[in-house]
């Protein structure tokens, strides 16, 4: 240890006159106001200048503690003494640290003498050591000074070697530097948060993390020199260009081979949080996130009663946060994934008709990117797609992707809902935009814009019973299978006219989220409250026929409080209601049957259906299909507070088969590689 | 004190090739050096003998041969060894701005055992300031320095490479008178390399000559002097001047 | 001729270094020069005056002493016998033939006759004798 010290005090020796330099510089900013310079100014240029001068400090001494003193004779000096190859290395790196942190610290005293960080406007902290010296910043600062030390001696080491080695450093420069992008770059967009916020718990050790593995390989490049190079350029330079990209490639082929593992994942190893089914119930459409994947948002196409899968194709641009469900047409041949590509919107159709489905990517000609706010719906044999914006619907032909039809949207409005009535016709209910200054002037009012095939359009607007509350955007309409009536959320459930918004029912008065549903038959379920009902009062169920007349009303053998989800339709007349009670408190799946009201069969607590989520609406399902599809939670224990749904579980109550295919525990058939 | 015999020689090398870039310094180089002697490696001065020096002291491993430093392989035993051997290079590579006394001090931080009253000794026999940086020392009194501090630590085996090049008749004689000081001492074995062959012979008790990278002759010293009734020098020119190559080696041992 | 006054050595003649030593010491205690019983420079500073290899120096003393010329005394260092070693006959034979033959070359070149360099040789005797003597006293 003292053989240490002593080669790392001579090094020190050598430079020393950077320390009283440092000191004296460092007086610098200060004088700095006597020139015009603002005085807030000037904590900030000290610690500028103090990083820049350790900088500097650090690229003099690495230039020339290896290559240099390995040209002039020094090193072998040093290597004709009984030093271990250690001993030396570790003496001039521990003086290269000090002395880089020494200058910068140096340089910043007279600057934190003058300025005390108390005094300064903001939230820094009480005591400039104190804050240099947490944690991170000191882990962050080491690592900068070891990558700049070791960055001057590979720098110093290649130009005085002059060796034809270093043409191949530039190879593996090129080959690094597209592996990093292929491979480091897509990790960072959805994996590293995971790494980020969760392992290391906080984001300030980003960079950290990414300058780690070039500061190591420096540091084992830098160790391979000087024990293997040891006194000749010309081997030493081969040394550490070995030593640094053996380093690099290791930390490059593990990102690699973590990425292919996130790819390669399938839907039984991810939490499901997003499902879309086909018409049939055979298909269905998950994207959820893997365990150890991070935030990558996998998506599956999985063939239910196969189980094989198909990975969703790889984003060609920035995935929105917020990402696109995928549609499904209505006779069950094609189903299209919405996604934003080359600055416009695009579809990448499925044909689901072949035993490997074939994916074309379809640009929707003149597009904008989607966004949250946009709202798509696919024809039922796939041959156009209806697209609304807030500016503007427009129906585009598939598989060319031609616009055939546009209608313009006046200003301040939002698209709720986007359905087709028919094959060449498609309807729109919007509702008035919540942002800023619109908000303010909440208006009671919807709007349904119409738009064919041939280009007719129509657009109207009509009066509601009052503003609707900007929290249930999109659950503020809900159309039937035709389209021709819609139930809207407007203090109260209210049946209109899906044409027209004309009133023809008041089914339900009260504010909020009040579930409903259409039956096949055209009846209409409802959460029933009545306005003197008291907070124990057990749930009821209202039925209505097509007109809004009532027909029934059944109290449920539910526990209260709870907030009821109805649907979907599992049988002519019978309905799933669930009841969530919230994080504490267990749920409840029952089949009623409106007829009577009486409770048919339970389901396991747990099961909800998997309604779709804002942005698509899927073609509503047509009558006769027995297969219907919930998501369950892992059960992680009640006190866990997101309980999100991660599994989903597809049950026909036809046969009353049931079998998980997709999340945890799913059985997968064979991973399909899309043509 | 006479050579010990049977013991291992302190340098020994077998079949060792050295090429630097394109040029082959030595080619197929064998020899021993035996305890106890004054070995002179001799030739026209060129390059090349810093890698061979390199080699010897473990800073460049033997791609094609092999070398034994007191019986070790000196690349992977260097730093055992070094505190056994001494070394004065061509080029002195002391640190420039230290002085003679912090070298000494410097030094005797490195090594376990370390004389430095012998060194200062030592330096001022040989009339060199203490308090003088390296740096802007004469190039005797640098190499004065590098033989001082090579001394310090009582090896058991000095390396010499060409110590007097550039040195005036003076300068040379002490050096010598040093290192024979220090030879009539304590047996130190010295290797050397050299092209001043009046100064060496009477010194040297065993010699080799290389010529274009090859060993055209060694061996004993005293023996091949009576052998041909030759003086060094013409022993010297009389195998060196020759242009073929296919002077062969030729070993007499005494 | 006159005998050398101090040890002296050519490295460049062919002569053995260590044999020119020997017979350098040899003809300065047979010249007187060293007297019986005193020193003679150590090995070290022998070596380091004439920059010769100390190993030669002490070969040269070695074999002085064990011919009787020189004696080692531990810790003091080597000095010249006390008693000057009688010379074995055969020994002397071939010292005084050498000297002979180098009269006997001598009187040719000059082209003497053997009888002239005979006479001359019983004329210089009791010059040598007086010389000799007078060196031991």
């Amino acid at each position: 240890m003292s053989r240490l010290l002593a080669v790392a005090a001579r090094e020190l020796r050598e430079r020393w006159l950077l320390f009283p330099g440092a000191l004296v510089a460092g007086f610098l900013p200060l004088v700095l106001p006597a020139f015009g310079v603002s005085r807030e100014l000037t904590p900030t240029v000290g610690m500028t200048g103090a990083a820049l001068l350790g900088a500097a400090a650090a690229v003099v001494v690495g230039s020339s503690m290896l290559a240099r003193d390995a040209a002039n004779g020094r090193l072998g000096f040093l290597f004709s003494r009984p030093l271990p190859w250690g001993t030396i290395w570790g003496g001039k790196w521990l003086a290269a640290i000090a002395l880089a942190a020494a200058s910068a610290f140096l340089y910043a005293i007279p600057c934190m003498a003058a300025y005390p960080l108390s005094s300064l406007g903001g939230h820094h902290g009480t005591s400039w050591l104190r804050t240099m010296l947490d944690g991170p910043g000191m882990v962050t600062g080491f690592v900068v000074i070891v990558l700049t030390v070791g960055l001057a001696n590979f720098g110093a080491t290649l130009f005085r070697s002059r060796s034809p080695w270093l043409a191949l450093d530039l190879v593996l420069l090129l080959a690094a530097t597209w592996a990093t992008w292929r491979y480091i770059a897509p990790l960072w967009r959805y994996a590293a948060p995971l790494w980020r916020h969760v392992i290391l718990g906080r984001g300030q050790w980003t960079l950290t993390l990414v300058l780690l593995p070039l500061a190591l390989g420096l540091l084992v490049g830098s160790v391979v020199q000087v024990a293997v190079g040891r006194t000749d350029l010309h081997r030493a330079h081969r040394a550490l260009s070995l030593g640094f990209w053996a380093v690099i490639g290791c930390t490059l082929a593990v990102a690699a081979s973590y990425w292919q593992w996130v790819r390669s994942t399938g839907p039984d190893a991810v939490s499901v949080h997003v499902v879309t089914r086909d018409a049939a119930g055979r298909w269905i459409y998950v994207e959820g996130t893997g365990q150890h994947s991070g935030w990558y948002p996998h998506g599956f196409l999985i063939d239910t009663t196969t189980g094989r899968y198909l990975a969703r194709p790889e984003p060609v641009e920035e995935l929105q946060r917020i990402g696109f469900r995928m549609l499904f047409s209505a006779d069950g041949r094609f189903g299209a994934l919405p996604v934003a590509a080359r600055g416009g919107a695009a579809l990448h159709l499925f044909d689901l008709r072949e035993a490997r489905p074939r994916v074309t990517e379809v640009a929707l000609e003149s597009s904008p990117p989607p966004t949250w706010k946009t709202r798509f719906a696919l024809s039922p044999k796939a041959a156009s797609v209806f697209v609304v914006h807030e500016s503007g619907a427009s129906l585009f032909a598939l598989p060319s992707g031609r616009r055939i039809a546009t209608a313009t949207i006046p200003p301040g409005w939002r698209p709720a809902v986007a359905r087709f009535l028919a094959e060449g016709a498609a309807r729109a209910w919007l509702v008035p935009s919540a942002d800023g200054a619109a908000a303010l002037r909440a208006r009671a009012e919807m709007r349904v814009v119409d738009l064919a095939a041939d280009g007719a359009s129509s657009g109207t607007t009509f009066p509601i019973a009052a503003a609707i509350d900007p929290r249930l955007g999109w659950n503020a309409v809900l159309p039937d299978a035709d389209g021709r009536r819609i139930l809207t959320l407007d203090a109260g459930l209210h049946l209109r006219d899906g044409a027209t918004g004309e009133p023809v029912a008041s089914l339900v008065e009260g504010t909020g989220a009040i579930p409903a549903l259409f039956l096949a038959d055209g009846r209409i379920v409802v959460e029933g409250r009545a306005d003197a009902q008291p907070p124990s009062a057990h749930p009821r169920l209202w039925v209505f026929d097509r007109d809004g007349t009532k027909l029934a009303d059944f109290e449920l053998p539910l526990l209260p409080p709870g907030s009821l989800g109805i649907g979907p339709e599992v049988a002519p007349g019978r309905v799933v209601v669930s009841c969530y009670r919230g994080w504490l408190l267990s749920e409840d799946a029952l089949v009623v049957d409106m007829a009577s009201g009486q409770v048919v069969d339970k389901l396991l607590p747990g099961l909800r259906p998997t309604f779709g989520f804002a942005g698509v609406s899927s073609a509503a399902l047509g009558p006769g299909s027995s297969v219907h599809f919930f998501s369950v939670d892992e059960g992680r224990g009640v006190i866990h507070p997101e309980r999100r749904p991660d599994r989903v579980v597809r049950i026909d109550f036809a046969t009353g088969e049931r079998k998980v295919v997709a999340g945890p525990g799913a059985v997968v058939g064979e991973r399909l590689s899309a043509r | 004190m006479s050579a010990q015999t049977g013991a291992v020689p302190a340098l020994e090398m077998d079949g060792l090739t050295i090429r630097y870039g394109r040029t082959t310094v030595v080619e197929g180089l064998s020899l021993a050096v035996p305890r106890g002697s004054v070995y002179a490696l001799l030739g026209r001065n060129g390059a090349g003998k810093s890698s061979l020096l390199r080699v010897l002291l473990g800073q460049r491993p033997a791609a094609i041969g092999r070398v034994l430093l007191l019986g070790e392989d000196p690349w992977k035993r260097r730093t055992r060894l070094m505190a056994r051997v001494g070394v004065v290079p061509e080029e002195p590579d002391a640190p420039p701005e230290m002085t003679a006394a912090q070298l000494s001090a410097f030094c005797g931080r490195l090594h376990a055992r370390w004389d430095g009253g012998a060194v200062a000794e030592r330096l001022r026999r040989f009339e060199v300031p203490l308090d003088r940086p390296f740096g802007s020392l004469s190039k005797g009194q640098r190499g004065a320095v590098s033989l001082a501090l090579s001394l310090g630590h009582a090896p058991e085996l000095l390396l010499l490479d060409d110590p007097t090049l550039g040195l005036d008749v003076v300068a040379r004689d002490a050096v010598f008178q040093e290192v024979i000081g220090d030879l009539a001492d304590r047996g130190t074995t010295v290797f050397t390399t050299t092209h001043d062959l009046r100064a060496i012979e009477g010194i040297a008790d065993h010699v080799a000559i290389l010529h274009s990278g090859r060993l055209v002759l060694a061996g004993a010293l005293e023996a091949l002097k009576a052998e041909r009734g030759l003086s060094l020098e013409q022993i010297f020119a009389s195998v060196a001047g020759t242009r073929a190559s296919d002077a062969g080696i030729t070993e007499v041992r005494s | 001729m006159a005998p050398p006054a101090r040890i002296r050595v050519n490295p460049a003649l062919p002569t053995p270094i260590w044999s020119q030593i020997e017979e350098s010491v040899r003809h300065l205690v047979a010249s007187g020069a060293l007297r019986p019983g005193g020193p003679l420079p150590s090995v070290r500073d022998l070596a380091r005056e004439q920059q010769i290899n100390p190993n030669t120096v002490a070969k040269a003393y070695q074999r002085l002493a064990e011919a009787g010329v020189l004696e080692a005394r531990r810790g003091e260092g080597t000095f010249v016998a006390e008693r000057p070693p009688a010379m074995p006959p055969a020994e002397r034979a071939r010292v005084l033939r050498e000297g002979a033959t180098r009269l006997a070359t001598l009187a040719v070149n000059l082209g003497a006759t053997q009888s002239e360099a005979v006479s001359a040789l019983q004329s210089a005797w009791p010059d040598g004798e007086s010389r000799a003597k007078g060196g031991r006293r």
